[in-house]
């Protein structure tokens, strides 16, 4: 007998262990081994990863490191209408695709307008995403039509039409429509639209209003203290001529 | 250790989902609820009502984040049966959503008789316990 055949080389060897480890690898057991890891990585990733999202997506905090004004610290980046220097001021937290903002709107409108002499009023956006999809391009829209100066045409108009686009798939264009009606240059208004300005305006929004506790939208602060008039005149007439007396 | 016929298996699979669900819904109003925030909207809406009421805390543990350990439990429960099936852990199961399916009646009946406001969230964890108390008593019943 020829001993050369006999002896493996270790090229032979090598292809020995190949064909044992793919053997191994198809077998039963391991592939067993393989879809029980499987299915424990799956959900320990879809746990810990959905609860990080959840957590990323509640704590809307705008940028970091941006300042957040109090809610009696009125900024130069504030919207406001009526009486830059008056003794009261009236702030609103709200959400231009809610219905109950859409409630409130025509009272405060009107109490906007009667007090205008008196009272200084700052509007804040607290879009709430989560039940509000298109709550917060809403407040880009208005942002974005204030850059331009028109930024209570605005507020109006998205409060008079809310019915019409709270349920559309792609409101960018039908509140650039609104710009053009409203007079606004509209290629300046999609690019303020989309500029971190704006954006970021109504993140520090939501971040004061955060920082305020507030319970939902909208709310009201008369002079930095939360008031809960309901949506009638005579009660925010009310309270605002308290204040005002209050003053003088 | 039980070998499980291709519908128990399939039933398992849509319990770990419920209860998926269910976790990420408690997670949710959990968060809010340490954050402080309610998700609202005032007039149309009843969830800060709810979630703010003082049912929303039971022997000082919001309800929501007992709710999330008990969606927790209920899924490691269902993955763990679905990679070996083993009666105690349906029965476990069975347990757990048995006292979820009673504290869900409670919840309910406290939003439509006491509280008079309804939170969707809530609902939907309603929704979610109930689909999972008829899907592990069902299974519960096949394997024994």
């Amino acid at each position: 007998m020829d001993p050369i055949t006999h002896q493996t080389t270790k090229r032979e060897r090598r292809e020995q262990r190949k064909v044992a480890w793919r053997e191994e690898r198809q077998s039963a057991v391991y592939q067993q081994k393989v879809r029980r890891i499987g299915l424990w990585a799956v959900v320990f990733v879809v746990v810990i990863g959905g609860v990080w999202l959840l957590s990323k997506t509640t704590s809307n905090n705008g940028k970091p490191g941006a300042v957040v004004p109090s809610v009696n610290e009125i900024t130069a980046d504030d919207w406001t209408t009526g009486n830059q220097s008056a003794a009261v001021t009236l702030v609103e937290y709200s959400d231009f695709q809610c219905p109950a903002c859409g409630a409130y709107y025509p009272t405060v409108k009107k109490v906007t307008q009667d007090f205008s002499n008196t009272v200084r009023f700052v509007y804040r956006n607290y879009p709430l995403k989560s039940i509000h999809p298109n709550a917060e391009s809403a407040a880009w829209a208005a942002g974005a039509a204030g850059r331009q100066g028109k930024f209570w045409e605005m507020h109006d108009l998205l409060f008079d039409r809310q019915k019409q686009w709270e349920g559309s798939l792609s409101t960018k264009g039908t509140f650039h429509d609104y710009a053009v009606e409203l007079g606004l240059n509209g290629d300046q208004f999609d690019k303020d639209y989309d500029s971190s300005v704006v954006r970021d305006k109504v993140a520090t929004d939501v971040a004061s209003g955060n920082a305020a506790r507030i319970a939902g939208t909208p709310s009201f602060f008369l002079n930095g203290v939360q008031i809960s008039p309901a949506p009638n005149y005579t009660e925010f007439s009310t309270l605002i001529n308290d204040q005002l007396n209050k003053k003088n | 250790m039980i070998s499980l016929t291709r519908k128990t298996s399939i039933l398992s699979y849509v319990v770990a989902v419920a209860a998926l669900l269910g976790f990420f819904d408690a997670s949710y109003l959990a968060l809010k609820h340490f954050q402080g925030i309610a998700p609202t909207c005032t007039l149309l809406e009843g969830c800060e009502v709810v979630t703010t009421s003082s049912y929303a805390v039971v022997f000082g543990i919001p309800v929501a984040l007992a709710g999330g350990f008990y969606y927790l439990a209920v899924l490691l429960l269902a993955v763990a049966f679905i990679d070996l099936p083993q009666r105690w852990k349906i029965d476990a199961a069975a347990l757990m959503v048995s006292v979820g399916m009673l504290a869900t009646v409670w919840f309910v009946y406290l939003q439509i008789f006491v509280i008079h406001a309804f939170c969707l969230y809530c609902l939907f964890s309603a929704l979610t316990t109930t689909v999972l108390f008829a899907l592990v008593v069902s299974i519960r019943r096949i394997v024994r």
